[in-house]
């Protein structure tokens, strides 16, 4: 028989696939799409590509929060158990809906209090997940490993990096809109470039966060 | 985990990563390539941002040969010398450098001999993988576990898919070729979306070997 565990951590390791491995795709479009080279139908393609595939990593960080806890419990390394762990998924499921809802209803007032909703549930995520990680470092409570302790730890700042993305990235949209309705210039290439620029340091810092917390979660390591 | 046998899974597991998670981006981005309502100057450039993804599938797929054959030796499940670790990484770094170097060439009479030598290769490495995989069932060895062996057999497996894809593309890219430099026709159309079609079962064909691997190294079952 194969041990639930095992299937979660399949299912953890999966999500980490599409979130990480699919972001590849996303940062090298985004670098193409301001590319003066390419056509304005080539980067109308590669928006509508980076649009799809961005969905990939966007549901997959919300699913790695109740799967990495789901493991944890299976691990007896988490007080979140039982009827605690329904709640998670239930709250998760919740997230889910309204961060598709978000992307799905993008530019309607509806779709920006998603957005706003999806943006405060992440933050409160990074103070609750802070928090955790610190009095588990220091009180040994509520994970009683240091290497779960620093993943939580690491998850925070790849939502922090996640904000940055979403901050930085905020006047892409409109720049793209111009660029569109107005051709090549130099004031909306320009207008282009500069969100994308600016991201890659987020993304980049978001990436060293997931691989990091990849390794520690293969090496657990006694800290 | 001792630190080196934490470092070569990690590796494995990130490999798996952007060979997966990689494909996304390639695979979504071909069905623009192929849409005959882009002009043809847009599919160019789509052909050639797929080909840069692909190398992130392409170079996952070299470099799973020694990390898999590593993991495996560190967990005792091989009963080779270390010189054949060597060896296969050392085939792996000049198998990479071949495979690179097929790609950033633009000279397509001095690829040929070379990537008919490269197709060769994948011959030879599958045929010589399921040897070593049905020798391994039989005498337990050189590879212990037999579910290590059966890995190794559906790697085999998906060379035998890439070579797939390879066969499967031909019709495609003489009708590419024929679009770019003649315009597009219904029937050169019809000939790249067939075989587009019939490549694209190739590569769903990869997508279930490599997770089916996946899901077998982290079962480990011993059969």
């Amino acid at each position: 028989m194969i041990d639930p565990q095992t299937l979660w951590i399949m299912l953890h390791v999966v999500l980490l696939v599409y979130w990480l491995g699919a972001d590849i795709s996303v940062f090298y479009f985004s670098l193409q799409i301001i590319k003066t080279e390419n056509s304005r139908e080539t980067r109308a393609a590669i928006a509508k590509v980076l649009g799809f595939v961005n969905a990939f990593p966007s549901i997959a960080s919300i699913l790695m929060l109740p799967v990495g806890l789901m493991l944890a419990s299976g691990k007896g390394l988490s007080p979140v158990n039982g009827g605690w762990l329904v709640l998670v998924w239930g709250l998760a499921g919740v997230w889910l809906l309204i961060s598709v809802s978000a992307a799905s209803q993008r530019g309607t007032p509806l779709g920006k209090t998603y957005s706003n909703v999806d943006l405060w549930v992440r933050i409160v995520l990074i103070a609750v997940l802070t928090i955790a990680a610190i009095a588990s470092f220091t009180g040994g409570s509520p994970f009683a490993s240091n290497w779960l302790a620093l993943k939580v730890l690491l998850f925070a700042f790849v939502l922090v990096c996640g904000l940055g993305i979403r901050l930085t990235f905020a006047h892409f949209g409109p720049a793209f809109g111009r660029f569109m309705a107005e051709g090549s210039t130099l004031e909306t290439e320009a207008a282009l470039r500069v969100p994308v620029l600016r991201v890659k340091p987020w993304v980049l810092a978001l990436w060293v966060g997931l691989i990091a917390m990849s390794l520690l979660g293969i090496a657990q390591p006694s800290l | 985990m001792e630190f080196w046998e934490s470092l070569i899974v990690w590796l494995h597991l990130l490999l798996f990563v952007y060979w997966l998670g990689g494909d996304i981006g390639v695979f979504y981005t071909s069905f623009f390539r192929n849409n005959p309502k882009y002009d043809v100057e847009t599919r160019t450039l789509l052909a050639r941002i797929t080909g840069d993804i692909d190398m992130a599938p392409r170079t996952t797929m070299v470099l799973m040969v020694p990390t898999g054959f590593s993991v495996a030796a560190i967990h005792g499940y091989l009963t080779i010398s270390s010189t054949w670790l060597i060896a296969f990484w050392v085939l792996a770094a000049a198998w990479l450098v071949l495979v690179w170097w097929l790609h950033i060439e633009k000279d397509a009479s001095k690829k040929a001999p070379w990537a008919k030598f490269d197709l060769r290769l994948r011959w030879v490495l599958m045929l010589t993988f399921v040897g070593i995989s049905i020798l391994s069932f039989i005498n337990n060895e050189p590879i212990t576990e037999n579910f290590v062996a059966l890995k190794l057999l559906i790697f085999a497996g998906t060379i035998g898919c890439g070579i797939g894809i390879r066969v499967a593309a031909k019709p495609y890219i003489a009708a590419f070729t024929q679009i770019k430099a003649e315009g597009s026709t219904p029937e050169r159309e019809a000939q790249l979306q067939g075989s587009a079609k019939a490549a694209r079962n190739w590569v769903k064909g990869i997508w279930v070997l490599v997770a089916l691997a996946a899901f077998i190294g982290t079962w480990k079952p011993s059969f």
